[in-house]
């Protein structure tokens, strides 16, 4: 099987290092000391009151979940920002394009090695999420659900990452600029839905919700407060602005929100190799040059 | 055969390269000459399909390419300005990953960049990580890396600046061998004289036209008939300065001890008459040729800076005329 080499060279360098492994083992104890003290918390409590309170024991479910999508909420856009515009920057992006390889081949391996070291630090968080299984909190699928949001979440900020290092010369400002449309991606999407609720009304309600669709934070912790309570979180949320959603949106929210996810990841793939591919300045010029020779004869 | 033919390329306003056409022969160790800025990268790029050009098209053994076409990659070795080298990798994986971006794994892959690495003389080097290399060493590697995939065409530019004399003639070396292999090699510089030394074929690019191309020796010739003429008196040199002031064919005249420096454009049968009249106004003529040319003097006339070097070239001191 051919192994795309671009990905094979990035895995070779990171796992050449500790950078990598220490990555992971911070994040991993920090996630298993959460889940472990909130578990023997709850425990301890339950022994003096001989009270099982699942819903402690859900709560620290909730608090791993949302700190491992916190992390990868932070990690995501540093692992691929730079990977482009560092190739630019040491003049080998060139070099890439010069060979065999097609800028699809080039983006998809980046974007490959970085999956590959969340996909590692997503399953190494995972008995992490499943500590509180064991006293009965949440169970295996729910912990699935969550490792499939996890994941979609990952997908779409990878791709954002990789579309600005593309777009980006200098290494440092892709990576500000992937954290300022981060932001931008987050707070830009939930703004306009409490700003103008007040004034929603009808199928408003909707276009407000859309919006929402394309924020990874409420989508996770949609994700996690399904796994938890079996509701929907974006029925909570409307239901406290005074607003009502569709029946048919509040049932398949998740999904539709995490097949956006990936659709928004690939749109960013697609950019990104456009913004490498050689083609891209001979389009655009292309098209001036059409209107000077329309214009021409006459 | 290499051609490009008529390419136009825009950076926004900015035109680098105009209506540019350049043929190169197999075989052929191909010297593009011009001054910063003229469109040397623009045109190297646009040869390795890394550009698109607005208008034009590039032909490669009577085949036109189209600049999506990834097979062009296969035919051509490209050596940019820059290194362009990972440093975090050791001198063998560096190889062997280009190799797999060709499509070249496993065996295959390690014998030949072992046998590449022997030909630029790093076979001692292949355990050590790049960045620990020198400069010229690392061009060396750059040189193996463009060969990996055995191309017909290489493509340099400027691969000897930033090099010190011993390893820019060592690189020479490897070049002049790689020509004698039947490698099309295209290299940029600025350094003239190396130029002319293993070129066999050069071409003077300027403001991203073509201004001359062919031969380096056609191309010297040609200087040469506009270069100027030295005459060596031995007697009679003020006679021989008065006649010369009144000659029209004579542009302008410099003057250092015996040798007069004549700017002539009289043509070959003007320069016959010339020394047949010094001779017969009874001057002693020790000398009467034309000032022979180089690839720097050709360059500086060529790109607008004609003349400087020619009248430079004297002491300062000197009595000088012109007209």
């Amino acid at each position: 099987m051919n192994i795309n080499p671009i990905l094979k060279r990035e895995l070779k360098v990171q796992s050449r290092g500790y950078t990598l492994l220490g990555l992971i083992c911070g994040i991993d104890s920090a996630l298993f000391l959460i889940s472990v003290l909130g578990s023997l918390a709850v425990i301890s409590r339950m022994r003096q009151d001989y009270h099982a309170d699942y819903g402690s024991l859900l709560m620290i479910f909730v608090l791993v979940s949302m700190f491992a999508f916190l992390l990868i909420l932070l990690i995501c856009p540093s692992l691929t920002a730079g990977s482009i515009a560092g190739e630019r920057r040491s003049k080998t992006l060139d070099l890439l394009l010069a060979t065999r390889l097609s800028p699809v081949s080039i983006v998809t391996g980046k974007l490959l090695s970085a999956f590959s070291v969340v996909q590692i630090l997503i399953i190494t968080s995972v008995p992490a999420l499943m500590v509180p299984l064991m006293y009965g909190g949440a169970g295996l699928p729910e912990i699935l659900l969550t490792a499939v949001g996890l994941s979609c979440a990952a997908f779409m900020l990878l791709c954002m990452g990789l579309f600005v290092s593309s777009a980006v010369r200098s290494p440092q400002r892709a990576t500000a600029l992937s954290y300022v449309l981060l932001i931008g991606l987050c707070a830009g999407t939930v703004l306009p839905g409490l700003l103008f609720a007040p004034f929603y009304g009808g199928g408003h309600q909707n276009a407000a919700a859309l919006a929402l669709l394309l924020n990874p934070i409420v989508t996770m912790a949609s994700v996690i407060f399904r796994a938890v309570s079996g509701a929907e979180l974006i029925a909570l949320i409307y239901g406290r602005l005074g607003l009502s959603l569709s029946e048919g949106m509040r049932n398949s929210y998740i999904l539709i929100a995490l097949l956006l996810e990936l659709l928004l990841g690939f749109m960013f793939l697609f950019a990104s190799v456009v913004n490498i591919s050689p083609k891209k300045r001979k389009q655009k010029i292309n098209s001036a040059f059409a209107i000077e020779k329309n214009e021409a004869p006459m | 055969m290499i051609k490009l033919k008529h390419i136009t390329k825009f950076y926004g306003k900015l035109c680098a390269l105009s209506d540019l056409s350049l043929s190169i022969d197999d075989g052929a160790l191909y010297g593009f000459v011009g001054p910063n800025g003229a469109g040397k990268t623009t045109a190297m790029k646009i040869m390795c399909g890394l550009l698109q050009p607005d208008s034009g098209s590039l032909e490669i053994d009577g085949r036109e390419i189209d600049f999506g076409d990834r097979s062009l990659g296969s035919l051509i070795g490209y050596v940019p300005d820059s290194f362009g080298v990972y440093n975090n990798l050791k001198v063998s994986e560096y190889m062997e990953f280009f190799a797999s971006c060709y499509g070249i794994d496993g065996m295959s892959a390690r014998k030949r960049c072992h046998r590449l690495l022997e030909f630029v003389d790093l076979q001692d080097r292949e355990d050590f990580f790049v960045e620990a290399l020198s400069r010229g060493m690392k061009q060396r590697l750059s040189l193996a890396r463009a060969l990996i995939h055995d191309p017909g065409l290489l493509i340099l530019d400027e691969p000897s600046s930033g090099l010190d004399p011993r390893t820019r003639y060592e690189f020479k070396q490897l070049l002049s061998e790689l020509s004698e292999r039947g490698k099309t090699i295209v290299i940029s510089s600025h350094i003239l004289s190396e130029v002319s030394e293993y070129c066999t074929d050069v071409g003077i690019i300027d403001q991203g036209s073509m201004v001359m191309s062919g031969r380096l020796s056609d191309v010297m010739r040609m200087v040469t008939a506009e270069n100027p003429i030295i005459i060596n008196v031995e007697k009679g040199l003020s006679k021989a300065i008065g006649l010369l002031k009144k000659d029209p064919s004579v542009r302008s005249m410099a003057i250092n001890g015996s040798e007069i420096m004549i700017n002539f454009g009289g043509g070959p049968h003007g320069e016959a008459e010339l020394l047949r009249r010094l001779i017969e106004e009874g001057i002693s003529v020790r000398g009467f040729a034309r000032e022979k040319g180089s690839l720097e003097s050709t360059f500086m006339q060529l790109t607008g800076h004609g003349g400087e070097k020619t009248v430079y070239a004297y002491d300062p001191g000197e009595e000088q005329y012109e007209y």
